[in-house]
């Protein structure tokens, strides 16, 4: 038997699993397959899928869906050197005037959301303004506790009839929460003091990213 | 409401090499007419991915989803596309489906979440049973690790086709059904195929308990 370490490319699996490989070859992938779990399990759902007898006529996509895709990928090409240039300088002067943004509750006053019309000010939130792309957001982080804070997102000016931005929390690479921004923007609550990074993504495409540090040490 | 998935302006139907033809040389309606015709193949096949691994996933997901999948394919000057060759006579959808699921299990890999493997979740009340049977019984689990690694011995001694049963419906629980597709076997013959297997296997362990040095052609 020859070593075949690297994996095989997706045609080939697809061949090896619609039985058109030569002997020879079949075997080399079979052999490569008792070894390499992913290209096992990758061949093994795609196989559950045939053997169901999964019909996509039967498959319903939402509204919307396939449009976007569409749009999606007639836009991969829009994006020309110079505007990639320029949009890659604007981020990375952006990143490095504000790597990393140390928050800390301040005596600032600044103003909170109320149920009422009553102004009212409090000195344990911070607020920032900050633009990605053509989207200008609003980002309130609220003490909520001795070491746990309240962040809230929105939109400064939401545009009509445009894909929703999806704002994902980490916290060390690992995303720990997402949503969907509504007109009522997003609110993740019970968040402890540390590292974190608020990404917003639109249409698939990354618009940019707010790394903090919330403590309470000034 | 679902999804319009035909092409807006009524268009001649396209071959799979037409239509990568098109794609490659920057066509836009190629490349709209390529998305609409794989569109519900795509979003089909990341619904039943997600299926397949008993992992839950939104609308908004498997949209992501879908529309990483398309971008994939045009992305860096149709990097991906170029790949396909079509060479054994493989089709432009069976690709398309194989790089979807990759897609899809390649994004479940990254965003592993522990708590949303349904196996490993288990009561609270039965976790002190667990421990207790750990505790009462080193042994069991030396002989465990010693029965597992003489497994793998044996399935080194064995053939591809014979490994590949017992791994992907003994060890990891792969339904026959998907066996009987990879092996080329019907669903009733893959039975016989799989006792097969474990008898090699038993014969296998048993030829290394005595013999554990042995090579396979002593089989």
């Amino acid at each position: 038997m020859n070593n075949y370490t690297a994996c095989p490319n997706d045609e080939t699996l697809m061949d090896f699993l619609e039985h058109r490989l030569a002997a020879t070859m079949r075997e080399k992938v079979e052999h490569h397959m008792t070894r390499c779990a992913d290209c096992r399990e990758q061949v093994a759902v795609c196989a559950g899928l045939l053997s169901d007898g999964a019909d996509e006529d039967m498959v319903t996509v939402p509204a919307g869906v396939t449009q976007r895709a569409v749009d999606a990928v007639l836009a991969v090409d829009r994006e020309t050197w110079p505007r990639k240039l320029s949009q890659n300088a604007l981020q990375w002067m952006d990143r490095g005037v504000e790597a990393l943004e140390r928050l800390t509750w301040k005596a600032v006053p600044a103003a909170v959301a109320v149920r009422n019309k009553t102004a009212a000010f409090s000195t344990g939130i911070i607020h920032r303004e900050k633009r990605f792309d053509d989207v200008e957001m609003v980002i309130e982080i609220e003490k909520s506790g001795a070491d746990h804070a309240m962040i809230r997102v929105s939109e400064k000016s939401a545009q009509k009839d445009m894909v929703p931005v999806r704002v994902a929390l980490f916290r060390q690479e690992r995303e720990i929460a997402s949503a969907v921004l509504g007109d009522a923007g997003v609110c993740f609550e019970d968040i402890s003091l540390g590292t974190y990074g608020l990404v917003f993504v639109r249409d698939n495409k990354n618009l940019g990213q707010y790394d903090f540090e919330i403590t309470d040490q000034p | 409401m679902p999804d319009s998935n035909m092409p807006t302006a009524p268009s001649p139907p396209v071959s799979d090499t037409e239509l990568i033809h098109g794609c490659l040389t920057g066509d836009n309606h190629a490349r709209e007419t390529f998305v609409r015709r794989f569109s519900r193949l795509v979003y089909s096949t990341i619904q039943g991915a997600y299926k397949s691994r008993d992992a839950g996933a939104g609308e908004q997901d498997i949209e992501d989803l879908h529309n990483t999948v398309f971008v994939s394919f045009f992305d860096r000057r149709c990097r991906k596309l170029r790949q396909f060759e079509g060479r054994n006579g493989c089709r432009l959808a069976s690709w398309v489906r194989m790089i979807t699921v990759r897609a899809v299990l390649d994004h479940l890999r990254r965003n592993k979440d522990p708590l949303a493997e349904p196996q490993r979740l288990i009561p609270i009340e039965t976790t002190r049973e667990l421990v207790d049977e750990n505790q009462a019984s080193p042994w069991a689990l030396i002989e465990a690790g010693e029965r597992q690694a003489l497994i793998e011995k044996g399935l080194k001694r064995l053939s591809s086709r014979d490994q590949l049963m017992i791994r992907l419906h003994c060890l990891e629980e792969r339904p026959l059904a998907e066996l009987a597709v990879i092996l080329k076997v019907s669903e009733a013959n893959v039975h016989s195929v799989k006792h097969r297997a474990i008898q090699r296997l038993k014969e296998a362990v048993a030829q290394l308990t005595k013999n554990p040095t042995g090579t396979a052609r002593n089989l």
